[in-house]
């Protein structure tokens, strides 16, 4: 049995098992089957008592031949209050099957196996700080198999605890509730006999619910459609923006989510991936979500500003992107190129949730994708947080003059040229005089500045490597549409689908061992799959540019579709999509 | 398990002393008639194993205090004060009626004595059997505490500290020393789901059916400051469903030849054996008679729709849990 991962977004994805000649989509529900409890008609798995598996406590039944091949062992589960050393014991109690293993959050350690049934789910599901740190202790241990967490998931919740990083679910609780006349719906639990007018026209309701076989059935379309609503999330890779507008249904599965940004960071910037093509929506909570705090990160911690510019120009956002295509950012660009000395200014753009997006970043994910409801109004968080972001970034990068064309002012110095609007005449007008400063500085010629630029955005890529990268290349093309050339050669162009440099062989040859993948010998075409994978650079992300190596030679370049850690890790699945190779 | 062990010694929170015994009276079988019965629990010491480590289930280690000689002597002299020569006179101590350490021998003679009942039902620990070769003239009961036939519940779920063959030994003798036997067991112990403790109590009705003249089940209820408690308030453990207790109470009549009783403590409460609410209180009357009766004809009577759902934990109960 394997499994193969096919698209990611957030700390899940997508992906297939194979079972006896079947094939099943992962993110599944197993529902629960017997004679009383039916299962819906549409099921890919059940789950369902064999009355010859083995008891924990009455073995009888061991070694006979079994009704089924996959058999969740049956082992004693402690509860998760009790010390660890009990666990422990009860740990090395249980038995496991190549199919199915239990994995005991408060000794977590795996032994081999190819699903993991998570212990105490219930218990931990009630308490989201126990839950998350549970989640993410038991996913250092078992990476990127999958994860079955037992009797908590809902329809309600579904999104939420895919997004954590859990690939299956069951039906348990659906039963239980039906039994006691509650009727779902996608954002809640309801008692069916207050429901005057049902919220939904499947058959059942259309009918009318009679009896609890009525209500199980309705409740699974319900259950079934939520999946397929996560499933089609992550595929969209909009997974975040569901579970946002879930949370609100629920302060618990609210805390999960903001449990997860602010204390696991890590684990799951690791997980998100790099590029994406589709619009993100921000709200009050995307402030924290991880791809748009590791695009701050890297502007502060690998990005440096084009080092010929001396005015640090810092200008508002504006609803289109990316910023240059839009009509207020239009104008400012006319009022800077008739400057004395444009290319000495250095234009940032303060926005919320993101923080600072220097001009040459704009097309990078996810500065050219996310979309907010742009009113006007700051709040004192964002307002915080972007204050910060700029601290941080004037301490790295000096400029001689800061000129803010923001409507807000800014915790810095600066030449204030905003009055009531950015677009007002007034507004351009002291812009436009502002920076006429620009005639003090040493003329910056395009073409100097357009191999900063372009290395400024290499920076941002690949970190300080990109220096060396760089170096000695001529830049051609115009913003964003960059080529880089070496000795005639070209090493790279920027992809405004992707947000990043994409290498050629050449470039691969010119990064050299950076963002580097070891392959078995073989020539990698088309694609490298997980399994011929003998080791990759911890920095690679999903969506990342990365060379492949055999030993000390290259062999091509392409496009990471995991992790470093799973590439490593996993046995199947493709792990990079090879654009060239020797 | 040690380690459980340790556990369940740390989580014990003791708490004031009660030091007057308490009394009172109850109907009975004896020799399958109703009879009177006079209920004594002395204050003692206490059961050695739960000061050492302890049952999960069970609190009565709260009940007990360091009593010595003279404060037990006192104790069974204000007790015969009340005793109205009822046949039946059961004598409880929150341990081992029979361990010198809680009654010292002749106490334990002297109360004998001192009473003039038909029959007397004592409680014991299977350790200190050996001592009921000083009471030959009279007719006692010893009801000793299995809770299950199975090793693995009784070390990983009940912490009972002894293993089936240790208390069958002790079984035993009781038996060779001419006295009766009724055995205990509990019904649910913790970790188990409902449908495990059927089977629980049914293998160990088969193990001890030949032993025992009396089977008495005891659904667990929750007492306080105990470790089954902190699961109970975290709901992740509930006592058994009286539908639990009903189905295993008749399929024992089918297999068992002697006496059958329950006694549901805290029955149709939160913390006792319970239903849905709506019928525990005539399902306990089922019980109760049944125990009384020993008619299974009473417990065939009862119904609820409440039942669906017991139905539903016994199959999917397995899979919550992991």
């Amino acid at each position: 049995m394997k499994f193969e991962a096919t698209k990611r977004d957030c700390n899940t994805r997508i992906g297939y098992i194979e079972i006896e000649g079947k094939e099943i989509r992962i993110p599944n529900i197993l529902w629960y089957s017997s004679p009383r409890i039916p299962p819906p008609p549409f099921a890919d798995l059940k789950l369902a008592e064999d009355i010859k598996a083995q008891d924990f406590f009455y073995k009888d039944y061991e070694e006979k031949e079994n009704k089924y091949k996959q058999i969740i062992p049956a082992s004693l589960i402690y509860p998760y209050f009790f010390p660890e050393e009990i666990h422990q014991k009860a740990f090395e109690m249980s038995k496991s099957n190549e199919i199915f293993s239990i994995i005991f959050p408060k000794f977590p350690v795996a032994k081999k196996s190819f699903i993991y049934v998570m212990a105490n789910a219930q218990e931990l599901f009630t308490n989201p700080r126990e839950f998350v740190s549970a989640i993410v202790k038991i996913r250092e241990k078992i990476g990127y198999k999958l994860l079955y967490a037992p009797g908590i998931a809902n329809p309600v919740n579904l999104p939420i605890l895919s997004y954590v990083g859990i690939d299956l679910f069951d039906s348990l609780d659906i039963v239980i509730k039906s039994r006691r006349g509650i009727y779902f719906t996608s954002t809640g639990e309801y008692n069916l006999e207050e429901i005057e007018e049902y919220p939904c026209s499947c058959s059942f309701c259309k009918k009318g619910i009679e009896n609890f076989n009525d209500l199980l059935m309705h409740n699974y379309e319900i259950m079934k459609n939520e999946l397929i609503r996560t499933i089609r999330a992550i595929e969209n890779r909009e997974l975040r923006e569901l579970v946002e507008s879930k949370s609100h249904f629920n302060p618990k599965y609210a805390s999960i989510i903001r449990i997860l940004d602010m204390e696991y960071y890590n684990y799951q910037e690791k997980r998100f991936p790099l590029t994406g093509n589709k619009k993100l929506i921000a709200s009050p909570y995307s402030l924290y979500r991880v791809d748009i705090r590791r695009f701050r990160e890297r502007v502060i911690e690998r990005y440096e500003k084009p080092e010929s510019t001396k005015i640090l120009l810092l200008l508002p956002c504006s609803a289109k992107k990316p910023y240059s295509t839009s009509k207020s950012h239009k104008i400012f660009n006319s009022i800077i190129a008739n400057s004395p000395n444009r290319y000495v200014i250095h234009e940032v753009i303060i926005t919320s949730p993101i923080g600072i997006v220097p001009r040459e970043l704009e097309c990078i994910y996810p500065a050219a994708h996310y979309d907010i409801s742009v009113t006007g109004y700051w709040d004192k968080e964002e307002i915080y947080m972007v204050n910060e972001c700029l601290k941080r970034y004037l301490d790295k990068n000096k400029y001689d003059a800061i000129i803010n064309h923001l409507p807000i002012p800014l915790d810095i110095d600066a030449i204030e040229t905003c009055k009531e609007h950015p677009t007002s005449g007034d507004s351009l007008k002291n812009l436009a005089k502002a920076l006429e400063i620009s005639e003090n500085y040493e003329n910056v010629t395009h073409t100097k500045r357009r191999y900063e630029n372009a290395k400024s955005m290499l920076l941002y890529q690949f970190g300080q490597i990109a220096k060396k990268f760089i170096e000695g290349c001529e830049v051609k093309g115009k913003f964003p549409d960059y080529k880089i050339y070496y000795e005639d050669k070209q090493l790279a162009m920027f992809s405004q689908k992707r947000g990043l440099f994409i290498l050629t062989f050449a470039g691969g040859r010119k990064l050299g061992k950076n963002y580097w993948v070891e392959i078995d010998d073989f020539i990698p075409k088309g694609s490298v799959f997980a399994m011929g994978i003998k080791n990759a650079d911890e920095r690679i992300r999903i969506g990342d540019e990365v060379v492949i190596f055999h030993d000390e030679e290259l062999r091509g370049v392409g496009t990471a579709k995991m992790n470093a850690e799973e590439m490593v890790e996993a046995d199947a699945g493709e792990a990079i999509k090879v654009r060239h190779y020797k | 398990m040690k380690e459980l062990e340790k556990f369940a010694k740390e989580k014990k929170e003791y708490r004031k002393k009660v030091k007057k015994p308490r009394i009172w009276r109850e109907k009975d079988l004896l020799d399958g008639k109703v009879v009177n019965a006079f209920v004594l629990i002395l204050r003692t010491k206490g059961c050695y194993w739960a000061k050492k480590s302890g049952c999960l289930m069970c609190g009565y280690y709260k009940e007990t205090y360091d009593a010595e000689y003279e404060d037990i002597k006192r104790q069974i002299d204000m007790a015969y004060k009340e005793y109205k020569n009822e046949e039946i006179v059961k004598i409880f101590t929150s341990g081992s009626f029979l361990d010198e350490q809680e009654i010292p021998k002749d106490l334990q003679l002297y109360l004998f004595k001192k009473f003039k009942a038909k029959k007397f039902i004592i409680e014991s620990r299977p350790e200190f059997i050996d001592n009921l070769e000083n009471f030959k003239d009279y007719r006692i009961e010893v009801a000793m505490g299995l809770e299950s036939a199975n090793d693995v519940v009784l070390e990983y779920c009940i912490n009972k500290g002894f293993k089936f063959n240790d208390w069958k030994k002790g079984a035993e003798k009781v038996i060779s020393f001419g006295k009766e036997l009724k055995v205990y067991l509990l019904i649910k112990p913790p970790f188990l789901t409902e449908k495990q403790a059927i089977m629980d109590a049914l293998y160990s009705v088969e193990k001890i059916k030949d032993l025992a003249n009396t089977i008495s089940f005891n659904p667990v209820s929750i007492h306080s400051k105990t470790v089954v408690e902190m699961m109970w308030r975290k709901k992740l453990y509930r006592p058994p469903w009286l539908w639990t207790v009903i189905d295993i109470l008749k399929k024992t009549k089918e297999i068992y030849n002697g006496v059958i009783k329950c006694d549901v403590v805290a029955g149709g409460k939160e913390r006792g054996s319970h239903n849905c609410g709506k019928c525990d209180k005539k399902v306990l009357n089922a019980i109760k008679e049944f125990s009384l009766t020993q008619d299974e004809k009473k417990l065939e009577k009862v119904d609820c729709e409440c039942k669906e759902e017991w139905l539903d934990i016994l199959e999917i109960e397995r899979f919550l849990k992991g």
